[in-house]
């Protein structure tokens, strides 16, 4: 009997070797990004772009020297799906989409409605809805084809910007956020613009013979909540709506000098910044939001030739002054945001959270109010430390007035 | 009959396990579709019915210390009668069983391996339960051992690892949902908790009584706060509106966790709790089954009936395979009707009733 059980488990060994639906990774296209667009004829209504790593650059020691380090595919159907199988008439791999991080979706397609292009994001047993979703300005297929001398490929050269984290106006943002605020009651939401640029960053030489192509991303496309691209925020705006989310990370704040008669920039950088948002109901009924920032900031440049920073007035109006233009970049993506009626900044959410019974009254004239809210901010800056430094070179033979 | 004697310890492991085993993946869709952002209050509602099944049916075992619920059934109610009601409970771990294991095939076609036929997934699953409980009970109580931690640490790696994502605002207001509609929610979640009846084709297989009362309610107070975690934890990443309209919110988490650049893409390890909780859980429900009709054919030797049970199991499972939408429907309308206001609770409490009016059993209750 042992004998017979022994033999069996051995037999078992050779069905448990995992070659069944064994896929080496040279066999596999491994997706990088996905791109949206819009088809112009009818049963064509989506253009569906992937971006595929050559797997043989990506192993170190291999490959390399001329070989391109990803090519695209195109195909049309009347959905994602449908435009996928028919990519697979040119494609002798198996198309594996688990190692997709980015989904470029087409201007077109964004103003016309983005919500029928999510579903299959989110459906899909392999991609995962975690990744980076932007806008491109025109086409998307354009901005995976795009070939830049400073990244393998532009897919993987998005991917590397966004797990920076948010520098500045850059702004990662997530499937899984992009749809949050979708679904939210009369919020939009907002995703990350890119556009194809030529490279400056080469020689003059060089520039004369081809000019190279690369990848720019800033602004902010904004969404209605019926997820209609109704308009775009600039980089101040941008920096406004991150100050008022919480968001913001990485950035700068330029203050003029509090000397009389010099017009000495210095630049602030931000060490760390907590947001509050405070809702306080009018005896009219309607809300008016306060905005608590507290933000830490360096010295991180003094763009003059007076000394200064050797001076605690000096300091505390430089904090003064890094306020006033925190609550100006929050006032222009409020009055933005307003003009748009689009309500980007989740102040429906925070109604309800806070005062639940108002909520349920105003929910529904939401459209009507928010144009008109009243955003107040209050913010302390703090400055830390200013660097390596005392005071600019060469400035002590000056006196400060 | 079999011999094995299980601690009090293992007991609880294998309730611990038995409870959370398909109520963190299926729950969350259901409580938060219904009741949005309070749905972990649910959670934790539905202890309180666990726990009052937990002190009914440990009251009745407590008045037939060596037999099951199914041995002592006749002995309240009469014999025709009793055996009757025997029957239904064995279908009702039949039925449920072979559900758990085609829920199981529909998990694994659903997340990893979609290619799969669904029968053989059932097929390979019944062969290894049948191995271990024709082992006894003990031997299946002892792989929970290794199992609970395991499933433990996976739980908790899961709910905390998208940290990054996690948003508790996200959660407020806090019961913003009517009373009425909660309690209404709580019962599918207790319905789960219910399930800590199957306490009583365990408790003669005890050791020692002493402690089941307090060891069962601290299992299912746990069972709810992992619950809690889980919803809270979904809530929190994808937001009240998303979290109805996911399949199986806890591997959507899983699948959200990118930590570091080097711990990414962890769904393996909720496939493996959910093969390893599955699998005691369709052991214990196996186990029960082939059980409840040993007792009620009077039989001594419980190998006899547990091949012909494992196919019925099985052929049953097989037959249940149905699409999510039919079991979502099946989970939210017939289970708390089927489960805790039926044979979980309300049929135990009667019996208790009737037991202690016309003083049957020990009465050390």
């Amino acid at each position: 009997m042992k004998r017979v059980l022994a033999l069996l488990l051995i037999m078992t060994c050779l069905f448990c070797a995992g070659c069944w639906d064994q896929v080496e990774i040279t066999d596999q296209a491994l997706v990088l990004a996905t791109g949206i667009d819009k088809g112009g004829r009818a049963g064509q209504e989506v253009v569906f772009t992937i971006q595929v790593a050559n797997s043989r650059v990506l192993i170190p020691g291999e490959g390399g020297g001329t070989q391109e380090a990803f090519w695209t595919a195109t195909g049309r159907g009347n959905t994602i799906r449908e435009a996928t199988f028919q990519m697979f008439h040119r494609i002798p791999r198996q198309v594996f989409f688990g190692h997709n991080r980015i989904m470029v979706v087409g201007e077109e397609v964004a103003r016309s409605g983005i919500v029928p292009y999510l579903d299959r994001y989110f459906r899909s047993r392999e991609t995962r809805p975690n990744l980076y979703i932007l806008v491109a300005r025109g086409k998307a297929q354009r901005v995976l084809e795009t070939r830049m001398p400073t990244f393998q490929s532009s897919g993987m050269a998005l991917i590397n910007l966004f797990q920076l984290g948010n520098n500045h106006a850059i702004v990662p943002m997530r499937l899984v956020q992009f749809i949050y605020d979708l679904t939210l009651e009369n919020t939009g939401a907002v995703a990350p613009i890119v556009e194809v640029v030529e490279q400056t960053s080469i020689s003059a030489e060089e520039a004369k013979t081809n000019r190279p192509q690369t990848l720019s991303v800033g602004n902010l496309a904004v969404f209605d909540h019926n997820g209609r691209m109704v308009g775009e925020l600039g980089e101040t705006e941008t920096l406004g709506l991150l100050w008022i989310r919480d968001w913001i990370e990485r950035t700068d704040i330029t203050v003029s000098c509090p000397l009389e008669g010099t017009k000495e920039p210095l630049d602030l950088e931000l060490i760390g910044s907590t947001t509050t948002i405070r809702v306080h109901m009018g005896v009219d009924g309607m809300p008016r939001f306060e905005i608590q920032l507290r933000v830490m900031v360096d010295v991180a440049e003094h763009f003059g030739d007076h000394p200064g920073l050797d001076h605690v007035w000096y300091v505390d109006s430089l904090e003064k002054r890094a306020n006033t233009v925190i609550a100006r970049q929050i006032q222009s993506a409020v009055s933005k945001a307003q003009a748009l009626n689009v309500d980007i900044f989740e102040f429906s959410e925070e109604l309800r959270r806070q005062h639940p019974e108002e909520w349920q009254k105003i929910r529904n004239n939401w459209q009507d109010i928010f144009p008109m809210l009243e955003v107040t901010v209050s913010s302390k800056t703090l400055i830390g430390n200013r660097g390596m430094s005392v005071e600019n070179p060469d400035s002590r033979l000056k006196v400060l007035k | 009959m079999d011999n094995g004697k299980i601690s009090q310890r293992q007991l609880a492991y294998l309730f611990f396990t038995v409870l959370v085993a398909t109520v963190v993946f299926y729950n969350p869709q259901i409580a938060v579709g219904t009741v949005g952002r309070d749905a972990w209050i649910t959670a934790m509602l539905g202890s309180i019915w666990g726990l009052l099944v937990v002190v009914v049916i440990v009251a009745l075992g407590r008045r037939f210390p060596d037999k099951t619920l199914t041995g002592y059934i006749p002995q309240i109610i009469g014999k025709p009668l009793g055996l009757v009601l025997s029957l239904l409970y064995t279908v009702w771990f039949l039925f449920i069983g072979a559900g758990i294991t085609a829920q199981f095939a529909l998990f694994i076609n659903t997340t990893i391996m979609p290619d799969t036929p669904s029968l053989a997934l059932i097929i390979t699953f019944m062969a290894v339960a049948f191995y271990a409980v024709s082992h006894g009970l003990e031997v299946f109580a002892r792989i929970n051992e290794l199992f609970v931690w395991v499933i433990v640490i996976a739980i908790l790696i899961v709910v905390t690892l998208p940290y990054e994502l996690i948003d508790l605002r996200r959660l407020l207001p806090v019961g913003q949902t009517s009373i009425g509609n909660l309690v209404a929610t709580s019962l599918i979640a207790g319905s789960w908790r219910g399930e800590v009846f199957l306490a009583g084709m365990f408790l003669p297989a005890l050791i020692t009584m002493k402690n089941t009362t307090r060891n069962l309610t601290i299992t299912v107070f746990l069972i709810g706060f992992v619950l809690m975690a889980v919803e809270v934890s979904t809530i929190a990443v994808f937001g009240s509106h998303i979290v109805g309209d996911i399949e199986l919110p806890a591997f959507s988490l899983a699948r959200m966790i990118s930590t570091a650049r080097v711990l990414d893409r962890l769904e393996a390890l909720v496939v493996a709790v959910w093969v390893s909780a599955t699998f005691i859980k369709v052991c214990a429900f196996l186990y029960c089954a082939n059980r409840a009709a040993t007792d009620i054919m009077g039989f001594q030797e419980h190998r006899l009936l547990l091949a012909p049970i494992t196919l019925m199991f099985t052929a049953t499972a097989h037959n249940q395979t149905i699409n999510p939408s039919q079991l979502v429907d099946f989970l939210t309308i017939t289970w708390p009707g089927y489960g805790l206001l039926s044979f979980q609770l309300v049929i135990p409490l009667i019996l208790l009733i009737i037991a202690s009016l016309r003083g049957k059993g020990e009465g050390k209750a």
